[in-house]
């Protein structure tokens, strides 16, 4: 039985002029909201798509202060309430030098990065008075990542109220377009917590573990600030092998120790290897090993510069190795397939000597990246 | 320099609300026409099912998206090996637990053992917010 009153309507044409007024009326009313304001209601979109990433990252945000607290309490036991400290911490920043005239600039952001290693240090022994050296770099690494995250929240808040302020499309736009980015950076940070918290090894130090792996039960020396090397002989060659000092959460300055090892043999150096997890692209497989030539390392660029001048200085040629692994990986806990990657890596360090050096030649391997949960 | 939204979301749901009725209107309308055998029923039809699907669109669109947090739950396993006799036992990770630091006694020939690895076996889950 049909409805007596909506029976009677005919959008099409068919009713009386009435009826076929209001349709159309209707219908130029939907045409023109969809028309002429698209943008405002895609924008309107956009906003609650931002809206919902700003609350996952600030719970990220939250739960990564609660963690450094309860961590840092444990750990430290300090005598005081170090929640202010550690808010304050979190609010951290650093002015990068003036690029305008760029000569000299590594050598003020050399400085720079310096000063705030020491400050996060000091700070970090001020909120854990109890802890020892590698508990402090742990703990250091800990607060930075939710330094980070933190950081990565309250950018992410600025271009949303500031983009909801403006109802400007292009800012709103870049900032959703980012999110999958963004977010995937900041669940890596999250994902990261536990390892810093409780010293896991992370995906970072691949190339630790292969130098570790290398210098383990040779004598060890340190040879720059939070660097060890050990004179390792391998296949007839000398290798002079160095990583990060462990098992604290922490990446040394490796270019000093290779700038080091060089003045000190006045370059008399076959090759220098460099040993570092690197990032994989899409539809790579975690673990797998690249060969190349240059200084493997991340960073500011500081011990890059330094690898560089001095193996340019020498007319050293430097090998690079590296591990490949995504992001997440490179700040998560190590997974069992980047772990197995080190023995590869040893086996293609054994190749390279083989092929390109000579019986009693010197080789420095550097095994880069963050030596959190590895000895030597 | 500030501008509110000129569509709020409680609007757009109005609108788009609106045009959901609207559509089932015609559609109903189209199957009125059907049943009579009229020939223009396929055009209301379509333009029923077109606008509710629009529509319908519009208001999942709308909808307040569940924050869900694809938290990543590692099991840490520390594999501690005997230098003597190759005895490999692996155990729950532990606070303090480093590569090649030394371990609890072998039990087959009672050497001191050492942690060889430490590696993470990932299992992803889903966190509501």
């Amino acid at each position: 039985m049909p409805l007596p009153f909506i029976s009677q309507i005919s959008p099409f044409g068919e009713g009386t002029w009435i009826q076929n007024l209001a349709w159309y009326l209707i219908s130029m009313l939907f045409f023109m909201v969809f028309f002429l304001f698209y943008n405002r209601i895609q924008v309107t979109l956009w906003l609650r798509d931002i809206a919902g990433a700003l609350n996952r990252l600030k719970v990220m945000r939250d739960d990564a202060r609660r963690v450094a607290l309860t961590t840092i309490n444990e750990i430290g036991k300090p005598q005081e309430d170090i929640t202010q400290r550690v808010d304050r911490f979190l609010e951290y920043f650093e002015i990068s030098p003036v690029n305008l005239d760029p000569a000299g600039i590594i050598l003020k952001l050399e400085h720079l990065i310096n000063v705030r290693d020491e400050r996060f240090k000091e700070e970090v022994k001020m909120m854990a008075p109890a802890s020892d050296e590698a508990q402090v770099h742990n703990l250091e690494n800990l607060l930075e990542a939710t330094w980070a995250l933190n950081t990565i929240y309250r950018i992410v808040r600025h271009f949303y109220l500031f983009g909801k302020k403006t109802m400007s499309l292009y800012i709103i736009m870049q900032v959703q377009m980012l999110l999958p980015i963004i977010l995937q950076e900041a669940e890596a940070f999250s994902g990261a917590l536990n390892a810093f918290a409780n010293g896991q090894p992370i995906g970072d130090g691949a190339g630790a573990l292969v130098a570790a792996k290398l210098m383990h039960n040779y004598e060890k020396v340190e040879i720059a600030k939070d660097v060890v090397m050990a004179e390792i002989p391998l296949d007839g060659r000398k290798l002079l092998t160095l990583k990060a000092k462990g098992p604290g959460g922490n990446v040394g300055r490796p270019g000093e120790g290779v700038k080091a090892l060089l003045d000190k043999n006045e370059g008399k150096v076959a090759i220098v290897i460099m040993i570092d997890a690197a990032l994989k692209f899409e539809g790579e497989k975690t673990g797998e090993i690249s060969e190349g030539i240059g200084a493997a390392i991340g960073g500011e660029g500081v011990e890059r510069y330094k690898i560089e001048e001095v193996a340019t200085r020498y007319k050293v040629p430097v090998s690079a190795l590296i591990i490949k692994e995504s992001i997440q990986e490179a700040i998560s806990p190590m997974k069992k397939e980047i772990f197995q990657a080190a023995d590869e890596a040893i086996t293609r360090i054994r190749r390279i000597l083989a092929e390109r050096t000579k019986d009693d030649d010197m080789v420095i391997v550097a095994g880069i990246g963050n030596t959190i949960g590895i000895a030597q | 320099m500030s501008k509110r939204p000129l569509f709020g979301v409680g609007f757009l749901v109005l609108i788009f609300t609106v045009m959901l009725m609207l559509s089932l209107t015609i559609l109903y309308l189209g199957y009125i026409r059907y049943v009579n055998g009229s020939a223009d029923s396929m055009t209301y039809l379509m333009t029923g099912a077109f606008g509710a699907l629009l529509a319908t669109y519009g208001i999942t669109q709308l909808r307040r998206k569940t924050a869900y947090l694809h938290l990543l739950d590692y099991n840490i396993v520390t594999t501690t090996e005997c230098q003597k006799c190759g005895f490999k036992s692996l155990r729950k990770f532990e606070r303090g637990d480093h590569v090649f630091k030394p371990a609890d006694k072998c039990p087959k020939c009672n050497e001191a053992m050492m942690i060889t690895s430490i590696h993470s076996e990932e299992k992803t889950k889903k966190g509501l917010l």
